[in-house]
């Protein structure tokens, strides 16, 4: 793997890059608070939770599941961003049911698959964030047995390095 | 007001913390600079630990969410608290403390890149979650504004606490970034403080040009 030079250890240019960082993503929350009606509240913990949560099977994949590959973390990465997005546009074209009642918005045979409620969106009966994590592992799954495996030096790189772990801790 | 007064107490407390840490460790070492060397100690690592979760949805979000929905909420905060995270950081953030010790890997994101042996992934990865990080900071903000201007009788107007509030925050990163570094392996009993001042292998001149040089300069 290659970065560009400025990305190198040694550079200065990481600690400018790490403080701009800082006070780019500040400036943009804070700008964006200014004008953020109330009810963001729990729209950011709804949508960074959900996120957060179905991007964590990288994590996992990453770290325990020998045969993972970059097409699976990438199958997770646009599963997660497009449904959120979906979510987001689906919320602002139905509007918030009034307190104490719930919109069934698609029914199959009887079950509720989506509902509008005053809080959010509920699939099956759960908040967005279950289908998510559960479609992202299914996809890590799935994705990964149909792509090449990564290459035997990468993997005893990550799973052959036990001796070194006891020592670490 | 008084209340309000401790706040800015707090707050110029940890200003004092953030000038005092940046100025007396190894400027030149990258690890050193974001990830304290990965030497901070248990007293340290359990402060920035508890710092990170005391979030706007733990202080002001969860009373609320009791408040609406009962006791359902001390199932979901101590379990998350008590359960998740331990069992989170047991299982994975031991394995990625190791893995990033041992390759050089300071963020998430470059071990992402060199597991699945590609560049682009990482990008990818780190815009979605730069995104996803903002509503938290947004959160934040809103909440610190709201709280002070309620502590403060309407005396502190939300608008300029939310601009404090940023700051503060700001100092806090650094000073969890820098606090345990001066101490590592050299000083057997580390605290907060116990910052070594010798520890910078460069001499005072070239510390100051250092300091004007990533804009610090208006600091001292």
């Amino acid at each position: 793997m290659r970065l560009p030079r400025c990305c190198s250890p040694e550079s200065a240019c990481r600690f400018q890059t790490g403080r701009a960082f800082v006070v780019l993503i500040a400036g943009v929350a804070y700008v964006i608070a200014l004008e953020a009606p109330a009810g963001i509240f729990n729209l950011a913990v709804q949508y960074a939770f959900s996120g957060f949560s179905s991007l964590f099977l990288l994590l996992v994949g990453a770290l325990f599941w020998r045969r993972s590959t970059k097409w699976d973390a990438l199958a997770v990465t646009v599963w997660t961003a497009a449904s959120m997005v979906a979510v987001a546009i689906f919320q602002a074209v139905e509007p918030a049911t009034p307190p104490g009642t719930v919109l069934s918005m698609w029914v199959v045979g009887g079950v509720d698959i989506i509902t509008r409620n005053p809080g959010g969106t509920d699939v099956l009966g759960f908040m967005p964030v279950v289908p998510m994590t559960l479609i992202s592992a299914a996809l890590m799954v799935v994705v990964s047995a149909c792509t090449p495996k990564p290459s035997r030096a990468t993997v005893s790189r990550y799973f052959d390095f036990q001796d070194h772990m006891h020592r670490c801790r | 007001m008084i209340p309000a007064l401790v706040v800015f107490a707090y707050l110029g407390i940890v200003l004092y913390i953030g000038i005092f840490a940046f100025r007396r460790f190894d400027q030149q070492s990258v690890e050193g600079y974001f990830l304290a060397g990965r030497s901070l100690g248990p007293a340290v690592f359990l402060l920035s630990l508890f710092g990170t979760n005391m979030t706007a949805v733990t202080i002001l979000g969860s009373a609320g969410h009791a408040f609406s929905d009962g006791i359902v909420t001390f199932g979901l905060m101590a379990s998350s608290s008590a359960i998740v995270i331990p069992v989170l950081l047991f299982f994975i953030g031991t394995r990625m403390w190791a893995l990033g010790k041992r390759h050089g890997f300071m963020t998430p994101v470059q071990m992402f890149r060199d597991r699945w042996e590609c560049g682009h992934i990482g990008t990818l990865i780190f815009a979605l979650q730069a995104a996803l990080l903002v509503p938290y900071i947004i959160i934040a903000v809103m909440g610190g504004g709201t709280t002070l201007n309620a502590v403060s009788g309407g005396v502190v107007p939300v608008l300029a606490w939310r601009i404090g509030r940023c700051a503060g925050r700001y100092e806090l990163r650094v000073l969890r970034r820098h606090a345990g570094d001066g101490a590592r392996q050299h000083v057997p009993n580390r605290s907060l403080f116990n910052v070594r001042r010798d520890g910078a292998h460069i001499d005072q001149f070239e510390h100051r040009r250092l300091l004007a040089g990533h804009g610090a300069a208006a600091w001292r």
